[in-house]
Formats: structure tokens, sequence, C-alpha cells
């Protein structure tokens, strides 16, 4: 498995993964999403976001995790993480990869102060990846996405790096 | 007391308010709120519903305004954020209570809209006890939210209030 950054070429095979089952309800997508969601994400990634992919042999996308930075100019220091893996590849060692890896880049890179991110709150094994890695769980969102026709619970998660703050 | 939608010709009293330091202290710091009134007003789009309340008898004095911005992310149309904003004078006498009522009517009765959410910044009492009455229910504390006018990091909670299920 390697890690390399996103390109526009992995859009195909990484719409195809938002719209699993498993998938697609945690990262606010839906199976009718076309492709040009994808293409746009991947087209409108500035030079403060990062984005990076897990591949397999063969150039098999088996994961995915991105890093956008809050346009608002008061919450610059700050940014939103987002991470899939897909199914058939999962408790491998993929997420922790990624993890790593976007980290790395928010803290020695970036100098942001604070990530946080969103996960359903049934969804332990990526609450515990998360927690690895030093979010906190900082508010529990009633009804914030829909699981099979009914509404569920999300965690908003935060994780600070008190070196963080260059930015000021 | 009458409660409208906004017309392009606000901007002049929302900005007015918006200038005042005492009212400053806005909900939703991570939104440009009300600072640029005329370029909100230009922008509005069939997600983003706004109301204002002023006086009724002459002359004819603007207090207040509410923003109900729903997500326009297919997935996420069943949530909206809520700013409001009053004039220094119109505080304190139930007037942002009825404006903020208003948009959240709308909300659960004609938008069918599941969570509406605020996030207020931790020293805003006045908003987190206007929000509190109003059905909305702390949800967290984040740290380090924004980055305040001074340059400090602030904390904010977040508040969301989820559609009353009718009988």
């Amino acid at each position: 498995m390697q890690i390399r950054p996103i390109a526009i070429e992995d859009a195909e095979q990484i719409s195809r993964i938002r719209r699993l089952d498993g998938v697609r309800e945690g990262i606010l997508a839906v199976t009718s999403e076309r492709l040009d969601v994808t293409v746009n994400f991947i087209k409108s990634l500035s030079d403060d976001d990062r984005a990076f992919v897990a591949v397999e042999k063969k150039d098999e996308i088996a994961g995915m995790a991105v890093l956008v930075k809050n346009k608002c100019f008061k919450r610059r220091h700050s940014a939103m993480l987002a991470i899939m893996v897909a199914p058939y590849y999962q408790e491998k060692g993929i997420g922790t990869a990624l993890m790593k890896r976007l980290l790395d880049e928010a803290d020695e890179k970036l100098f942001l102060r604070r990530i946080e991110l969103l996960v359903l709150t049934d969804n332990t094994p990526a609450i515990n990846l998360y927690k690895k890695f030093g979010f906190k769980i900082e508010a529990t969102r009633k009804n914030a996405a829909v699981k099979d026709g009914r509404f569920v619970d999300e965690y908003f998660m935060g994780r600070i790096n008190k070196k963080g703050d260059s930015l000021r | 007391m009458i409660i409208r939608p906004v017309t392009l010709d606000d901007a002049r009293d929302i900005r007015e308010i918006s200038s005042d330091s005492s009212v400053r202290k806005s909900m939703n710091i991570s939104q440009a709120g009300f600072t640029d009134a005329e370029k909100l007003i230009k922008n509005l789009t069939p997600h983003d519903h706004v109301l204002v309340l002023e006086t009724e008898v002459e002359p004819v004095e603007f207090c207040g305004v509410v923003l109900l911005k729903v997500d326009h992310q297919i997935f996420l149309r069943r949530q909206a954020t809520l700013e409001i904003m009053m004039g220094a004078k119109w505080q304190k006498q139930g007037l942002g209570k009825a404006l903020m009522m208003a948009a959240l009517e709308l909300a659960d009765k004609e938008l069918m809209i599941e969570r509406v959410e605020v996030e207020i910044s931790t020293d805003n009492l006045n908003a987190l006890k206007l929000c509190k009455s109003m059905g909305f229910k702390v949800e967290g504390t984040v740290k380090d939210w924004a980055i305040s006018d001074d340059g400090e990091f602030i904390d904010a909670y977040l508040l969301a209030r989820c559609r009353p299920r009718l009988k």
C-alpha cells in the first residue's frame, strides 16, 4: 500500500466508493451522486487543502483522506478532516496510515491550530481511530445524518495543536 | 410590530445595526453575518430566508433581522443555520424572541427543517439565554473555535433545535 496526493484521474474510483453501503451514510453522499461531484471536489482543492489516496497494487484506490481549510476568516486556523476506506479494505491499517500522513501535513506544513471532523455515533472503529490521533468528542449532533430511512446522531470531534498558532 | 421578508431597501438599516459595536457580538461566528448587508441580500438564494421586524406605527423604525440559511447540499437540506441581530434599543423587549419564533415556525411548519443550528461564543450569554428559551440545546463546547478581533482564540457552544414532532 502506498499513499500519494490525489489526482483528477482518481475521481471515477473515488465516486464509486463514495456510493457504497456503509460508506455513503457517513460522508454525506447519496446513491444518485454523479461523477461530477467528485471531479468538482478535486478541482476545488486549493494550496491550503490536502488530499491523499491510499493505493493498492494496479493503482486500485483503497481509501482517501482530505483536509479542507475553513474559508471563514475568523476560523482560518482550522480545517475539516474527512476520511473514507473502502469496506473491503477496512481494518488493515489504511485509515491509520492516511490519518498519519494528513496530520503530519497539518502540524508541520499548515501549522493548523484546530482540526475537526464529523462521525456517526455508531461508527466505533472510526471513533477509536480518531481518538488514537488525539481527537476528542466535543458535541453530539442529534438527527444530523440519515441512515436507512432514519435520523441518526453524529459526533463532532476536534483536535487542538497548541503549537499551531503561527497564523495569528 | 410587523414581520416581513427583507428587501434591498433594508440594507442600510441592517448595516447600521451591524456597525454598532454593542450589537456586534453575533451568533454563528463562522459566517459572514450581516456585515455586508447589501451583498447578502443581493446574493440570497431560494435556500436563504430573511425576515425583518419593524414598528407598525409611523415613523416606521427598523428593529432587527433574522437569517435562516438552509444547507444547499442535497444531503443536508434538512438542516439550517440561524442568525439574528436586534438593534440596541430594541433588545430585551421580547422582540428578538418574536422574530426568532417567526423564523423557527417557518422552519418547522413550512420548510420542514429537521435541525436548526447556531454557534455562540461562550461569553455571549444573552444569545445563549435567548436560544435556550426557544428550545435550542447545547450539543457541546468547541475549543479555540474562532479568532476574536483581538487575535485571541475563543471557545464556542454548538447548539441545535430539532423539529418538534406534531401530534
